[in-house]
């Protein structure tokens, strides 16, 4: 029977051998027994498969996406004969062929696109263009960015390759790769994986399903997580700035790091850039706050901190420092400029200059730890606190609230480097230090 | 149309949509490959439709619906090329007849495994998700859990058959009832 499971394997990979599929018409042939053991493995195989939601993607053919408008030139639609025969036969009855999972009826979901980056996708002969307006019950997007608006009013984005089932234009599933949705006003708006649900509660949210499990991160507002196998500790309920691994086989971990890119959709759980990781000291199981990484990210007006609108700019109309601009940006918490014990952890990629932008005098590790001052400054455009309201501006100079100074540390040999908090006593920082890295490059 | 074909092609709808997968997997079994077997399912569906009209409300919907499933394998099964793995004819009518449901109850199918993988232990039934949910394949379920692509295989083939029985087991008694 070994023989027979190796084989069927390979068959339901779409790799076996001729030799093995050779081997499997004959011991079909041989007899009943083993003609009833396949039977049943392959029903319950295929079963599964459709379940899973794995049919629909091959057996939908690529016409079922349907590009109901777009600019001018408008593209051709390509329909094979066998598919206009039958759309032909079908007319009245349509949405048949197209009925899944558990029988019931699913309609094809509008889109309207917004965005794209090389987006291609499995369902379109032609790649998306900004403008198009799509009906679909899948989007499987092979690489690039897609960004749409659906017919609630939520922007639904997603970086190839990604396979995604729209429900409606309230609920979306995804198989595998990442989404970001930016709600809006549809409140309620609710992604599924395979054994999450995540409820939109006013919120941009990123859900990235793998086979290993499900990252969910909110960058904005919050979301509510349905999980019938998280342990009875774990998180209900994810605000800005928190993010969760939720494992395949029922554990949640916090994610210490996220990586972001110039888009939305680009986010993946981890460091970025020449930075390889880091952690700090205060982390528990339940500190659901992640680090933001974002490689080549310092430019002006990027955001500084996870927790607060605050805006990195030059500190006047010249801009940032050149050695600056483009470097890998750490966004820190803001919340821990009153923090005394925090320890932060960086492993580094490769030979770097690691900066720091510190606010008022330095605590005395920075010296100790080898950072020296740069003699330049950077400036910090607040947004709103909890205690002030204030708006960010646009461009170097405008609406700076603090300067920092900017001290760094050249690090030849990568290993772990430890930052001290940002105060030493009573008095000092009133912003975090912020973080940046550039890799060093050795003649 | 008057109600009452309203009501007749509603029926229809109805019971072709909740035989899909059952239809897809008895051609899975016919035609090993998955790719085919969606085509020939794709051709069942549009066979069964210009055939909608005499079929007999009064007879069981499915062995009805099952016997152009098979008409349809069989004809795909004469256009192959010898280079694709194809049942000889013995073997195919083997198969054609064993793999048929037994009885009414094949569209309840896809809800019976899900309570069927309720009842797995929950590795197992990780295993499972993984594999069709995830779309993990053997090879890297193999990697990430340090064991050998065979090891998961007779797993993964040792589940299928607990689901299998379970599936039978689950369906026999109410073999009229649906």
């Amino acid at each position: 029977m070994s023989d027979l499971a190796e084989i069927l394997e390979r068959v339901f990979a779409r790799d076996a051998s001729a030799e093995e599929e050779g081997k499997l018409t004959v011991m079909l042939a041989a007899g009943s027994a083993e003609r009833r053991e396949y039977g049943q493995q392959m029903k319950i195989h295929a079963l599964l498969e459709w379940r899973g939601g794995r049919v629909a993607e091959s057996t939908e053919p690529p016409e079922t996406i349907r590009i109901v408008a777009f600019p001018a030139p408008a593209r051709k639609l390509r329909i094979p004969w066998a598919i206009a025969a039958m759309l032909a036969t079908m007319a009245l009855f349509a949405p048949l062929l197209w009925l899944r999972h558990h029988g019931s009826e699913r309609q094809a979901v509008a889109l309207e696109v917004l965005f794209t980056d090389r987006a291609s996708l499995v369902e379109a002969a032609a790649q998306p263009r900004a403008g198009d307006r799509l009906q679909t019950r899948r989007l499987s997007l092979r690489e690039g960015i897609l960004r749409a608006r659906l017919g609630s009013g939520a922007i639904l984005g997603a970086e190839g390759p990604a396979q995604i089932e729209l429900l409606s234009d309230m609920r979306v599933r995804v198989l595998s790769g990442r989404v970001t949705v930016e709600a809006g006003a549809a409140h309620g708006f609710t992604v599924e994986t395979a054994r999450t649900r995540i409820v939109d509660l006013g919120t941009r949210f990123g859900v990235d399903a793998a086979a290993a499990g499900t990252d969910v991160v909110v960058f904005e507002g919050a979301v509510e997580l349905h999980d019938p196998q998280l342990p009875a500790a774990a998180p209900q309920r994810l605000v800005e700035g928190e993010g969760v691994h939720l494992a395949s086989n029922g554990g949640a971990q916090p994610l210490m790091t996220i990586a972001t890119g110039v888009e939305r959709e680009q986010w993946s759980a981890g460091a970025g850039g020449v930075i390889r990781s880091l952690r700090d000291n205060r982390r528990h199981p339940e500190a659901l706050k992640y680090y933001q990484v974002v490689p080549a990210g310092l430019k002006e007006d990027t955001r500084a901190y996870v927790d607060r609108e605050h805006q990195w700019n030059g500190v006047d109309a010249k801009g940032l420092p050149a050695f600056l601009q483009g470097a890998d940006l750490v966004r820190t918490f803001n919340d821990d400029k009153r923090e005394t014990e925090l320890e932060i952890t960086i492993e580094l990629e490769a030979p770097a200059v690691l900066y720091l932008f510190l606010d008022k005098k330095p605590p005395e590790w920075v010296a100790q730890a080898g950072f020296v001052n740069t003699g330049e400054w950077i400036g910090l455009d607040e947004g709103p606190s909890s205690n002030r309201a204030a708006a960010t501006d646009v461009g170097p100079g405008a609406s700076i609230d603090r300067v920092l100074s900017v001290w760094k540390l050249e690090v030849r040999q990568p290993g772990p480097i430890k930052l001290g908090p940002p105060r030493a006593g009573a008095t000092g920082a009133k912003a975090m230090y912020g973080i940046a890295a550039r890799k060093l490059e050795l003649l | 149309m008057n109600p009452g074909e309203t009501d007749s092609t509603a029926l229809f709808v109805q019971r072709l949509t909740s035989l899909q997968s059952r239809l897809y997997a008895y051609l899975c079994i016919l035609l090993v490959r998955a790719e085919d077997a969606r085509d020939v399912l794709q051709e069942t569906n549009v066979i069964l439709w210009k055939k909608a009209g005499e079929y007999d409300e009064t007879r069981p919907f499915e062995p009805w619906a099952f016997q152009f499933a098979r008409w349809q394998a069989m004809a795909w099964r004469k256009r192959q090329s010898r280079d694709r793995l194809v049942f000889d004819e013995t073997t195919f009518e083997s198969l054609a007849s064993e793999c048929e449901p037994e009885g009414a109850g094949a569209e309840h199918e896809l809800r019976v495994l899900e309570e069927c993988l309720a009842k797995l232990p929950s590795a197992q039934r990780a295993l499972v998700e993984r594999r069709y949910t995830g779309g993990e394949t053997v090879q890297s379920i193999a990697e990430n859990e340090r064991k050998a692509p065979n090891a998961v295989a007779a797993l993964l083939y040792r589940v299928r058959k607990l689901l299998a029985q379970c599936v039978h087991s689950a369906l026999l008694p109410k073999g009229g009832a649906a």
